[in-house]
């Protein structure tokens, strides 16, 4: 009996091949999407994890200065003198070159066999410890590298790119660290019965091991970013499944009603379908992973790119295949299948044995969802509105943005039916208020999709405009900022006193861009000096807020800049005093919007930087000159200093550079917000496709009265395009509450920036293109099999034997 | 000798078949037949043998593979697609045994829909209409709100409304019990004749048949 009754359920997938198509298509879409964005933020993970661990030596115990200066040489003598198996790390940034550095000064000889990295530094000691150095790099990193030093170069698999470890007395000379430590790492086994740390050395502090990697706490919401637009993206892949389902259950009542009054009982009838949804399911989730890989696979370039440009953070371009991606990707497609099938088994499993289908039951029943959906969704908005007024933070954020979303999609078929219903009033003839009528009638069926759809298009509304907003201010900021009209790098202090005595009298002005890092306000940071004397700061430098004599005061030394990331998240205000390193307080008198740059940054007067920090490296200069002449002065620099080309750069390569590292960051956004959009679109599809088999018996009796077929296709088409513009039509508005919570809230705590918002029409208009073609291509397969239906088929409808 | 009563219904040497997986399936092997203008004619004869198919021949719904209708003046053969739409909006009212109301439509909106789409929206007749047909209460419901009778009582309402010089009723009480199919038949009756119109109607029944003026009996694919 089971397995008759299973072959019967089964036969109808031979039979609507189309609708097997369309399940497995939807159900793998939606899980491709969320398991490629989950694999994504897995990879940068663990790249993260592993960058920490090699560079920082995270799973160790470190010991750091309390103050932030630096521990003395004192102190590690002190601590291994009681017998503590503690090592010294001196780090830093160098140029070499053009080519800056993170400098990682380790003592092989003391450093724990346990932190990462080492192995192969201790197999060729004698010629990583002796002069001229070795210096341990990435294959990418020791690319460049070359020309740029004389030292040794020795390629390692575990160094991330970006960074390099060579012996602790090279670092101190390289660094001028003149003797003082970074950071102590602490081996995991030692004596036990040790003096403790406080009391031989106060002026340091422990921080355990396992601390989170600084970048992947910077990155994190980047990664949230991505989690939540995988996550749109599998929700709306879940309204195709959803309705797939749905249709294949009501063609099925019939079997259904059969099987069981051949004696199959309801548990059995409803454990069998269990099976096959799982079943497929499985298939799907099978069919996403592997799609997922390609998503990811296409998609992790972009990130890479990303990350390293907004963070500095490293990820390989490639991805490795994760055990884990397999189960989770099965999960997800699992429960998105138990999720959107839950309403289908439910009405099996309460159907009752006799009664005739009665589909307009089912759609009244859904007129009073449709009254339901639009009193929870205005809830939704409220919140949305009372959240983005009294709350703050990156969570409240999402959360404004969720119950936007979610609210929109909500509010969007009432608020349909209520313009239709209009619509239907102020029509005068017999077909328009037909049309309008029966377009209402269709609404149940298609809110799901329209409801996507109307999330897929605010999506790239809100974060078009929001793309756009930023690009727009991004590039005048550019313009401001990058106002020198060519930037040259000395490739060692030597050259760098000789380009200072010859620049003067080859240009109009020479800007120095020395900077030093060091610990402001608990974060590491750069601190820049500036010739505020000189008009191209007074003129060109955007500066958001700020005393009215502030470049006076920098020059003078009275006062530093603070850039805009820093000032939101320390709560600054002008006139609050910072405390630079090395016991310099100084107040703050102006703040400069700083984008494309998570981290902190102050500025002070160039003199009082070289004054306070004298061991500043002075290698980089922008350089003021007619900008027909820029060219001239590069060319008789080369011949001059010979230095290499990638040592001059020109205003116009830099702002290049600067706008490719600019439209990476968003390239990810954008690709997903493509996919989510044709996921909507084929969510239409499927369900205009599950439609027009239900619409004959609706539209046969208006043919029978006079209306060609033709015409009623006609109808059918204008009938999607007036849902598919409406839906555009209210996309926009929710499009533009979405940017400016982005612009206002997200980007504020993600980013550390604040943005104007502009609105840029033309993008809307494209958007509209698009999604009409999408339209008219969803409308074109249901529409040419009603157009070519035969009148035998319409006849049907009319027959006595039902 | 000057007819009365025009002729608005002439069925010539009618021929259809349907080409099923078993083979050929000849329905109508020639039928003949006329009806005049104001007539009522009872089409009778076992189920499968064909009265569906004529009726939708006659609507100008499906085309016959050979012979001649020719209904209001119309050789329906002759007609194209727009042709055919015109006709049946115009010159034909048609009552289906399953109702076939618009559901999107109230009442109201289904029983002016198929008048103000042959251009003869009349708002006095509506009225007289629905009152005789007793659903002046039910104008603002939706179909599946009514029962089949007052279902079927509309379905009347919205053919006559549009003032068909000829009504094709195929089984319209066959979904109804006894009582309510007598009472519906009745009313179907009388408004047709007071309307002018001429009425084709199939049914199995000997007994609503003999209410009607003549009786034309379908076997074997022809009229005997
Ligand atoms: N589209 C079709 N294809 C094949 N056979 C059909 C089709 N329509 C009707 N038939 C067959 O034609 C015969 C006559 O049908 P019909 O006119 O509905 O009979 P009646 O109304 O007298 O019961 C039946 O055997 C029916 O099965
Ligand atoms: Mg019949």
């Amino acid at each position: 009996m089971r397995w008759t009754a299973a072959t019967a359920l089964l036969s109808h997938w031979r039979r609507h091949p189309l609708q097997l198509v369309t399940l497995l298509f939807g159900l793998s879409l939606a899980t491709a999407l969320w398991s490629g964005v989950q694999a994504i933020n897995a990879e940068a993970r663990a790249s993260y994890a592993r960058a920490a661990s090699v560079l920082d030596q995270n799973e160790l115990t470190q010991l750091v200065p309390r103050d932030g200066d630096g521990i003395p040489q004192g102190t590690y003598a002190r601590l291994r003198r009681a017998g503590w198996d503690v090592s010294p790390v001196s780090e830093g940034e160098y140029r070499f070159g053009a080519v800056r550095l993170r400098i990682i000064g380790v003592d092989p000889l003391t450093m724990p066999a346990t932190a990462g990295g080492f192995e192969e530094a201790t197999s060729d000691l004698t010629a990583f410890i002796s002069e001229p150095g070795m210096l341990m790099v990435s294959q990418a990193t020791a690319l460049r590298l070359e020309g740029n030093t004389d030292m040794r170069l020795k390629v390692s698999v575990d160094v991330p790119d970006g960074a390099g470890f060579v012996d602790i007395s090279i670092a101190d000379r390289l660094l001028k660290k003149q003797g003082e430590l970074t950071r102590l790492v602490v081996a995991a086994d030692q004596r036990p019965d040790l003096p403790s740390i406080d009391s031989l050395a106060p002026e340091i502090v422990v921080q355990p091991p396992g601390e989170r990697p600084d970048v992947a706490q910077l990155t994190d919401s980047f990664h949230l970013n991505l989690t939540a637009f995988g996550f749109l993206a599998f929700a709306v892949g879940l309204f195709i499944v959803y309705a797939a389902i749905g249709l294949a259950f009501d063609q099925r009542r019939a079997t259904f009603r059969t099987l069981r009054s051949l004696g199959l009982s309801l548990s059995s009838l409803t454990l069998l379908l269990i099976t096959e949804l799982l079943a497929l399911a499985f298939l799907a989730g099978l069919i996403g992973v592997v799609m997922g890989y390609f998503v990811a696979s296409f998609l992790l370039p972009g990130v890479a790119a990303t990350l390293q440009g907004l963070y500095g953070a490293s990820v390989p371009g490639t991805l490795s295949i994760r055990p884990e991606w397999w189960a989770t990707g099965l999960g997800i497609a699992i429960a998105g299948t138990i999720v959107s099938s839950a309403q289908g088994l439910w009405r099996v499993y309460r159907m009752p044995l006799l009664t005739a289908a009665q589909p307009r039951a089912w759609a009244r029943a859904s007129a009073n969802g449709i009254r339901l959906q639009l009193l929870m969704g205005s809830g939704l908005l409220l919140a949305s509105v009372l959240l983005a007024t009294f709350g703050d933070g990156l969570a409240v954020g999402f959360a404004v943005l969720g119950s936007l979303l979610l609210g929109s999609a909500l509010v969007l078929p009432g608020v349909l039916a209520g313009g239709l219903v209009i619509m239907q009033r102020r029509s005068s003839g017999a077909l328009a208020g037909w049309f309008w009528a029966d377009t209402r009638q269709q609404l149940p069926a298609l809110s799901l999709a329209l409801m996507a759809l109307l999330l897929a298009l605010a999506a790239n509304v809100g974060v078009g405009t929001m793309v756009s907003s930023f690009r727009l201010t991004f590039i005048g900021w550019l313009d401001q900022r990058l106002a020198a009209e060519l930037y040259v790098t000395a490739r060692n202090e030597e050259e760098a006193a000789r380009l200072r005595a010859w620049l003067p009298n080859h240009s109009i002005s020479v800007l120095p861009i020395w900077s030093v890092e060091g610990e402001v306000l608990g974060e590491r940071l750069q601190i820049f000096g500036a010739a505020a004397n000189d008009p191209t700061y007074r003129d060109n430098w955007p500066l958001l807020s700020g005393t009215a004599d502030v470049w006076d005061r920098v020059a003078m030394g009275q006062g530093a800049l603070a850039n805009e990331q820093l000032w939101r998240r320390k709560g600054l205000a002008i006139g609050n005093t910072l405390a630079l390193p090395g016991g310099w307080s100084i107040p703050v008198v102006g703040v400069y919007s700083d984008y494309g740059n998570p981290k902190g940054q102050v500025i002070v007067g160039i003199d009082s930087l070289t004054e306070r920090y004298p061991d500043v490296s002075k290698l980089r200069y922008g350089v003021r000159i007619a900008p027909a002449k820029a060219a001239a002065l590069q060319e008789s620099l080369t011949a001059e200093f010979g230095l290499p080309a990638e040592n001059i750069v020109d205003q116009a390569s830099l702002k290049r550079q600067s706008r490719a590292v600019f439209d990476q960051t968003f390239a990810v956004t954008g690709a997903l917000n493509v996919f989510t959009l044709g996921v909507a679109g084929f969510a239409m599809f499927s369900s205009l496709l599950t439609l027009s088999g239900i619409r004959l018996p609706q539209l046969a009796p208006v043919w029978a009265m006079g209306i060609r077929r033709r015409d009623l296709a006609m109808l059918e088409v204008l009938r999607t395009l007036v849902l598919w513009l409406a839906t555009f039509a209210a996309a926009i508005p929710v499009g533009l509450a979405l940017a400016w919570v982005l612009l206002t809230i997200v980007n504020v705590e993600a980013f550390g920036w604040r943005l104007p918002m502009r609105i840029f029409p033309m993008d809307w208009l494209i958007l509209g293109l698009v999604a009409l073609a999408a339209a008219i291509l969803s409308v074109f397969i249901p529409l040419r099999r009603l157009a070519t239906i035969g009148p035998a088929e319409l006849l049907r409808v009319f027959a006595n034997e039902r | 000798m000057i007819d009365p009563r025009p002729m608005l219904l002439s069925i010539r040497n009618v021929k259809k078949s349907y080409t099923t997986a078993e083979g050929r399936l000849e329905i109508l092997r020639g039928i003949d037949f006329d009806l005049d203008a104001g007539e009522s004619v009872a089409l009778t004869g076992e189920s499968g043998s064909g009265k569906s198919t004529l009726l939708h021949l006659a609507a100008g719904l499906d085309h016959a593979d050979g012979g001649e209708i020719v209904s209001s003046g119309h050789a329906l053969a002759d007609l194209d697609d727009k042709g055919r739409a015109e006709y049946r909006r115009t010159s034909v009212g048609l009552v289906f045994q399953q109702f076939n109301l618009i559901p999107s439509l109230d009442v109201g909106a289904n029983i002016s829909f198929h008048a103000k789409l042959a251009g003869r929206y009349d708002p006095r007749w509506e009225q007289e209409l629905v009152t005789l047909l007793g659903i002046k209460m039910l104008l603002s419901r939706y179909p599946e709100q009514l029962s089949g009778g007052q279902q079927q009582r509309v379905a009347i309402g919205r053919t006559l409304a549009a003032k068909p010089p000829l009504v094709l009723a195929d089984e319209p009480t066959g979904n109804l019990d006894e009582a309510t199919g007598d009472a519906v038949l009745a009313l179907m009756l009388s408004l047709t004749k007071s309307a002018g119109a001429a009425l084709l109607l199939v049914t199995h029944s000997s007994r609503l048949a003999a209410a009607l003026d003549r009786r034309v009996h379908l076997r074997g694919g022809k009229v005997v």
